[in-house]
């Protein structure tokens, strides 16, 4: 078999890569001083996919909250309690639903291979029908219901509806507890056959293992049937207008203080490579709305908001957004602040040495964040299942260029009245 | 991975703690001052947790300190709050990149002036913490206490919390109340800085990979106190007497019920017993593969969240599930039947095989996060116990049946709280 060695001198790291012949991709990241093994099995289906071609090019429309239905089934065994099977080898055992994937993974001390093998049996075989479906409905009603019950919660899902327009990502990724009663096990069969294939999968193992070893391994666990399920469903791709779909609206909730999230929609292609953009993207945010940001100690010392902006920005393909968020009991002058800001930065660029302050921090923040092997699989994972390398993108924030930072800042940031604006007041507030 | 671990008193009440491990790449240092837990003193600590990082004198705002902190390659520091058992401690903690990965001589200096500076020589006119900066700290933390409702979960374990030890300090939020709160000055917050420099117990443990030699200079030249005595914060027992089950409920808004029950048990973390308790609480309520888990959720769908928990500072075990409120009565009766069975030992030997893997594999990987590790350091030095994973493996490995059966047959229902849907 061919084994792949990844390094990056930068960070000192590798991994190693190799495509079974079935298509599934095995990744391991050796990490010698950790005492904990992680293992995670990715499937490139998520909250996002209800919509793909199977057979001849049939179009399937499938519930909102199916792949994270089916993930919740694929726990079932008929033989025993998923995970019991774990805690026997005192592994713990969990999985996520993410708008791009579904994810199952483990950790384990003592016994890596068997908490392999436990984890690639569960997830290879479904095992459905009405009884089950119908039991796993009561438990993800609760899940959903818990979720409705944070206000915060709702009010990112307010913030998407209003920016978005047509992209899936305006749905919940668990549905609602409407659209998952119209989930029947014909449904979640075929999801599962649609995607959970060899190639449409990833198996990464993070921690002391020897990486031949564990690729033999995987190879070897590996089911007739699962090997034979050689193909994957094309899922239907969505492209989403430039403007936004609602520019403000209002939901009430039990809360204690106002909050706002407010988010800007970017559709054109991004400049330069995906990494190097991230990385400028990031820094320039930080810069801006950061803990060292003048934005914030203004807002603070003024007694507008009293935590730190939280900031974030997503780049798909077609589609890019940023979302801003804070408690506040002064929202129109937090909001004036901020678009006052970003004007300001457009209009006058970015100090040099709060840039070369900001350069020496991801450096700081690049060690610590390989203090943790949790930190390193959650991350790393994540970005394969975005097909992206963790590693590169670290790389990226060191090189960050000063003059690209701030060409794709206004890049970003051309067209500041595309944005949408999602308020959650007390109830007490409601006329 | 230990490499060793070593202890110096600087002076009295103040113990240095250095524990090497070689695999991280930076160092984290935290300050632990130790107080009982008392009305209005609780919010004084948590104010002051609040607004110790907010400027020093050499650095006269939060931006003056977060700018250098971003310099000083992304230094953090967290200052905070938390109650263990009957005593409240506040917590400075900084992390910084070890020296080795940087292009700098004598690094280590200036992330732990700052981290000193912080109580040694906070910004301070007339006599009293600045006022710009102390009523922002303190409009802070009063809205932090307000919204301490808006975590549903958090808000129904609290409520279960006060009505079981309605009688005793413990019921005490370690945020303390907004009325304390606003009786707080600038002026009299920056005495109670200076009685804690007097008075406190102050621990400081630092972990890295980090030699004795180097280190422990530049701590005792910037830890710069000297005092001739202390007041020590004595081990209070956890005694309590259960009488009739006590019952506390609350409407709010909410499509989920929250229900919390705390059991109370008479014997506390060093009584050679408890792993055996901390293992019935496993087998009962740990995790997926637990008794509660599998019969609540797996088998009757009544609930997507349940726990059991202890907490071995107070002798508390609490068992929580998010339900529907129409499933109230057929929840509570099937948790109360499962701890029947628990204590008639109707459980496998391979239950409890499980409940022991799952908590081993936990002390095996607390040496895995920083964080974790001077946690569990800290709280072995509260009950005055050494850091010891191996032994403590060995008696969980020797638990037996019957002592988890013994050990189950000590909890005892004291209150169930309720936060339910509105009429």
């Amino acid at each position: 078999m061919n084994i792949q060695t990844i390094t990056n001198e930068y960070l000192n790291e590798l991994y190693h890569r190799a495509f079974l012949e079935s298509g599934l991709e095995v990744i391991i990241v050796p990490k010698k001083d950790f005492v904990k093994k992680y293992a995670f099995f990715a499937v490139h289906y998520g909250g996002i996919h209800n919509q793909f071609y199977i057979g001849d090019d049939e179009l399937v429309k499938m519930p909102a909250g199916i792949a994270h239905f089916l993930e919740h089934q694929v726990f079932e065994d008929a033989d025993k309690n998923t995970f019991s099977a774990f805690e026997e080898l005192g592994a713990s055992v969990n999985a996520y639903t993410s708008s791009y994937a579904t994810v199952y993974h483990c950790d384990v001390v003592k016994y890596p291979e068997e908490a392999i093998k436990t984890l690639m049996s569960f997830v290879q075989a479904l095992n459905i029908n009405e009884k089950s479906v119908q039991k796993e409905l009561g438990v993800i009603e609760q899940e959903i219901k818990m979720y409705e019950d944070e206000p915060t919660w709702r009010l990112n899902r307010e913030l998407m509806r209003g920016l978005l327009n047509k992209h899936p990502l305006r749905d919940e990724i668990a549905g609602t507890v409407d659209s998952i009663q119209q989930i029947d096990a014909d449904k979640v069969l075929t999801c599962y056959n649609a995607f959970y294939t060899p190639a449409n999968m990833k198996m990464i193992i993070y921690g002391d293992v020897d990486a031949q070893e564990m690729i033999a391994l995987v190879d070897s666990l590996q089911t007739e049937a699962y090997k034979n399920r050689n193909k994957t469903a094309r899922k239907v791709e969505f492209t989403e207008p430039h403007p936004i779909h609602t520019k403000r609206s209002v939901i009430y909730g039990d809360v204690h203080k106002n909050r706002f999230e407010l988010g800007f929609k970017h559709i054109k292609p991004i400049m330069g490579n995906h990494y190097d953009y991230m990385a400028a993207i990031k820094t320039a945010l930080d810069l801006v709305f950061g803990r060292g940001s003048q934005l914030y100690k203004a807002a603070y010392e003024q007694n507008l908001v009293q935590s730190q902006f939280e900031y974030d920005v997503q780049v798909e393909k077609n589609l890019s957004y940023i979302v801003i968020s804070n408690d506040t009991d002064e929202i129109e002058a937090v909001e004036q602040l901020i678009f006052n800001t970003i004007r300001s930065f457009k209009a006058n660029g970015f100090d040099p040495n709060d840039f070369e302050r900001i350069k020496r921090k991801m450096i700081g923040r690049v060690l610590s964040s390989m203090n943790s092997l949790n930190t390193i699989a959650s991350n790393f994972t994540y970005q394969l299942t975005k097909n992206k390398d963790f590693y590169i993108q670290i790389e990226a924030y060191k090189n960050v260029k000063y003059d690209y930072m701030v060409e794709v800042f206004n890049y970003f940031f051309e067209d500041m009245d595309n944005h949408s604006m999602a308020i959650l007041l007390k109830n007490e507030l409601k006329e | 991975m230990i490499k060793g671990t070593m202890k110096v008193k600087l002076t009295e009440g103040v113990t240095l703690h250095i524990i090497q491990s070689e695999k991280f790449k930076t160092i984290l240092a935290g300050i632990y001052f130790k107080r009982p837990l008392l009305p209005v003193e609780a919010s004084y600590n948590a104010l002051l947790s609040r607004i110790m990082d907010h400027a020093t004198k050499t650095l006269p705002s939060l931006r003056a300190i977060n700018n250098e902190l971003e310099y000083l390659y992304g230094s953090v520091i967290v200052v905070d709050t938390h109650k263990y058992g009957n005593n409240q401690t506040i917590q400075f903690k900084m992390s910084f990149p070890n020296e080795k990965y940087l292009d700098e001589v004598d690094f280590y200096e200036k992330p732990l002036k700052i981290l000193t500076d912080i109580f040694f020589d906070p910004l301070i006119e007339q006599g009293g913490f600045k006022q710009e900066i102390f009523d922002q700290a303190q409009a802070t933390l009063i809205s932090e206490i307000e919204m301490r409702k808006d975590d549903k979960m958090d808000w129904a374990i609290s409520n279960c919390l006060e009505t079981m030890f309605q009688d005793e300090p413990y019921k005490i939020h370690e945020l303390g109340t907004v009325e304390w709160v606003k009786a707080i000055t600038p002026q009299s917050l920056y005495e109670h800085l200076q009685f804690l420099l007097k008075e406190a117990e102050i621990d400081i443990i630092i972990n890295g990979d980090v030699d004795d030699e180097s280190i422990v200079p530049i701590v005792k030249k910037w830890f710069r106190l000297e005092r001739t005595s202390y007041t020590p914060v004595p081990r209070t027992s956890n005694k309590k007497e259960v009488k009739a089950v006590k019952y506390h409920e609350e409407k709010m808004q909410v499509t989920q019920g929250r229900l919390v029950m705390g059991y109370h048990y008479e014997i506390e973390y060093d009584d050679p017993r408890y792993v055996a308790l901390f293992l019935a609480s496993a087998v009962l309520g740990g995790g997926g593969g637990s008794k509660l888990f599998i019969r609540v959720r797996e088998k009757e769908s009544l609930c997507y969240t349940i726990f059991a928990r202890s907490d071995k500072f107070k002798s508390v075990m609490l068992i929580y599930a998010g339900i529907d409120p129409d499933n109230y009565d057929k929840t509570l009766a099937l948790i109360k039947e499962e701890v029947k069975l628990l204590q008639e030992g109707d459980f496998t030997e391979a239950d409890l095989a499980k409940a022991k893997e799952v908590i081993i594999a936990s002390f095996l990987s607390i040496s895995d996060y920083q964080n974790s590790f001077i946690n569990y350091y800290y709280a072995q030095v509260q009950f005055g116990l050494p850091m010891d994973i191996e032994k403590k493996i060995e008696s969980i490995e020797n638990a037996t049946k019957s002592e988890v059966i013994a050990a189950s047959k000590l909890l005892q229902l004291d209150t169930i709280a309720f936060v339910t849907k509105e009429d």
